[in-house]
């Protein structure tokens, strides 16, 4: 078979393809990346909670930060963008055509603050959780608890991440 | 220096990229911690990428897209609200879209659209498609595939759109390709071996040029040699076995009316990538149904057990291996591994040869009637699964039936009076009938052949006690054993083949008479000489 074979060049071309393919399914030395799957799921499944390992995959990639950005915004039920540049200071209430957020101080314990939720229509499939976050920074997520009356209420430490983030202008939030 | 070496760093970098990219989908797991794809796909998936083969299957993707957007031209839900990407998942998947349009058909087997040119994309090319678009978003971003396939979304979008998004996604890979892909290493040692081959040819050709003496001499030849790696028998057999796949695989491919691809210039050495796609994917093929039944099974039912598994994965099931080198698929059965464990033993600090097979032993025969001792157990399974499928009712139980016993009189089963004359669904009310009957058929050992047949199986799975084969199964049991049945069967007759056609008449005596000097003095040979040579150097 004469080394200019075609049939022989397309033979050798397959087996040195086959040990590429191979060599590319072979863990490497860089650092795992988290699946597309798992995003979606994150962004979807108010149970699923993301491992620890996971989490910082996530935090530690800007694509797939990008890439959770974008999920957020499919099937939103309301999007809530951040605020205006002149506005200043810590915001308490957040309103869309779909649902009202506000954060109120506790009366019991003054490093408490509520979150209410609040549905324009009472009788839309309430959302069961809510995304939190600033450009260039992860994303904070907070399940819901079950709506009455297209009202919800949830308290939290106001030193909390998820707390400071909703009160910040810069926060967008995105309800699911 | 220092600029070569950055750039050797970058370079890699890239490729790590990409790896890391392969790495994400193959990795990637289904709800239950499993792997949502299956090696299969995932290896179809590399080769795709290697191969730059992607052109077709992105413009299947695209049509698939124009399927699974029509709740809300969003298409997310149907790829990611399956667990597993598997046949059965995207059909339950896709059924729930069911009647929400009607350019829209959502078939038993496949999905298609109104206006999709023809294409049909089948459950079981959809993990596969899952897995190229899972990559598409690891690579250029999920933004990115969001916008490119924005147009696919949207009602009535057509054949036309399907082109011009798969062209973009085509363009868009291609480019990044470019980046990532490092650069193919020539696979030194099959070259060498083909040199070796053509040298002791003659007038073969092709893959005609290796024959058994050829596998044997090339050993015999170089297996002390420094100059290429070709120690074990069973390395040297790997890559004959591995060439023949190929070679067969490219003639047949290259001797096809099939279309080409345009700006491909093989007078330059360059090759289709289809063509290139095709012969690859036969050296998986050349694994044979063994491969698929176990990857379809995992723990869960066991048409096959780990040592059974070993035993048949001697065997090459592919179509030319066996029927080219057969003496050699039992040298490396034989020899190959008493090679082997000789190794092992040299690497503990053990006395190298072990026991070898006497030249007074029918150790060749012995080995064939093993492999058909481990395929009549299969088929007893099959047989056993039979029972399973038939009282859950599966229609995978009939197509068992008619091929575990064709020459049942199975008209029988098709009344006549099946139903009114309603055009020409008079034929499938005639079926249907049919199947309920078989399905209504009980076990007899004394009734008719079907009831028979059922009796066997009900006996055939009581005398099991094996995973997947013992109590109630669930419905994922038996989604599994459904799927797995058709390879157990194609395995069956796999390895029958193989030992009827190519490795039973052959004069087994003669060659285990010579066969067993010939390698007790080769072995003996290779590793004295590491003796002497350890020694010496110490």
């Amino acid at each position: 078979m004469p080394a200019d074979d075609p049939i022989r060049e397309l033979a050798l071309a397959a087996l040195d393809a086959d040990a590429q393919a191979r060599a590319l399914l072979t863990p490497g030395g860089t650092p795992a990346r988290i699946s597309f799957a798992d995003l979606y799921r994150y962004a979807n499944d108010p149970d699923f909670v993301l491992s620890p390992e996971c989490a910082a995959r996530l935090a530690a990639d800007d694509a797939a930060q990008a890439d959770l950005a974008r999920l957020l915004t499919v099937g939103a039920f309301a999007h809530m963008p951040r605020q205006a540049a002149a506005a200043s200071g810590s915001v308490v209430r957040r309103e869309t055509e779909r649902a009202v957020l506000s954060l109120t101080s506790s009366r019991a314990a003054a490093d408490e603050v509520y979150l209410g939720v609040e549905l324009r229509d009472a009788d839309a499939r309430p959302p069961t959780h809510l995304f939190a976050g600033r450009a260039g920074q992860a994303w904070l997520r907070l399940a819901l608890p079950p709506f009455s009356g297209g009202h919800a209420q949830v308290l939290l430490n106001a030193e909390a991440d998820i707390a400071r983030a909703l009160a910040d202008p810069e926060t967008e939030v995105y309800l699911r | 220096m220092a600029t070569a070496l950055e750039n050797l760093t970058l370079e890699e970098g890239k490729s790590e990229a990409l790896r890391a990219a392969l790495a994400c989908v193959a990795e990637s797991s289904s709800a239950d911690g499993g792997p949502r794809y299956s090696e299969k796909v995932c290896r179809e998936l590399a080769r795709s990428i290697v191969c730059r083969s992607y052109a077709k299957p992105l413009l299947e993707l695209s049509h698939l897209l124009v399927v699974a957007s029509v709740r809300g031209g969003r298409y997310e839900d149907v790829f990611w609200g399956v667990s597993r990407a598997s046949a059965g998942e995207f059909r339950r998947s896709f059924m729930a879209l069911d009647g929400m349009r009607d350019d829209v058909l959502i078939g038993e087997n496949a999905v298609s659209h109104e206006d999709g040119d023809g294409f049909q994309i089948s459950y079981t090319r959809m993990p596969f498609l899952a897995a190229l678009l899972e990559f598409m978003i690891m690579t250029v971003g999920y933004p990115a595939v969001d916008d490119m396939t924005g147009a696919l979304r949207q009602p009535g979008a057509g054949a036309e759109k399907a082109l011009e998004a798969a062209r973009v996604m085509q363009r868009r890979l291609y480019a990044y390709l470019k980046d990532h892909l490092p650069p193919v290493q020539r696979q030194r040692r099959e070259r060498h071996f083909l040199g070796f081959a053509d040298k002791h040819a003659g007038n073969r050709t092709g893959a005609d040029a290796i024959n058994d003496e050829v596998v044997l001499e090339y050993w015999q030849t170089y297996a002390a040699s420094k100059e290429i790696e070709a120690r074990t028998f069973r390395a040297v057999y790997d890559t004959a076995r591995r060439l023949i796949s190929v070679i067969d695989a490219a003639e047949e491919r290259l001797s096809g009316t099939h279309a080409k691809s345009i700006g491909t210039d093989v007078d330059a050495g360059e090759v289709d990538p289809a063509d290139l796609d095709v012969v690859v994917c036969a050296l998986d093929d050349d694994e044979g149904p063994l491969a698929r039944l176990l990857e379809t099974c995992g723990d869960r039912i066991k048409f096959v057990n780990r040592i059974e598994a070993e035993t048949l994965s001697e065997l090459p099931l592919g179509e030319a291996t066996a029927r080219r080198i057969p003496v050699s698929v039992l040298r490396n059965a034989v020899f190959g591994a008493a090679q082997l464990r000789m190794s092992t033993a040299l690497r503990r600090g053990d006395a190298p040869i072990g026991s070898l097979p006497s030249p007074a032993d029918p150790f060749y025969r012995e080995r064939l009637e093993t492999y058909a001792e481990v395929i009549e157990t299969t088929e007893k399974l099959a047989l056993a699964s039979l029972w399973s499928l038939h009282q859950a009712a599966l229609p995978e139980a009939l197509d068992l039936a008619l091929e575990l016993a064709p020459d049942i009189d199975w008209g029988r089963l098709a009344p006549m009076d099946g139903g009114d004359d309603i055009g020409g669904a008079v034929v499938s009310l005639a079926a249907v009938a049919a199947l309920k009957q078989f399905y209504a058929a009980g076990p007899d050992a004394k009734g008719d052949e079907v009831a028979a047949l059922l009796a066997d199986a009900r006996r055939a799975w009581r005398g099991v006690n094996r995973a997947g084969f013992r109590g109630g199964l669930d419905d994922a049991d038996l989604d599994i054993m459904a799927l797995a049945v058709k390879d157990a069967m194609r395995l069956i007759r796999a390895v029958r083949r193989t030992l009827d056609r190519d490795l039973r008449g052959i004069d087994w005596p003669a060659f285990e008479a010579g066969d067993s000097a010939a390698f007790a003095a080769a072995f003996e040979a290779l590793y004295e000489r590491d003796e002497t040579e350890e020694s010496d150097a110490g």
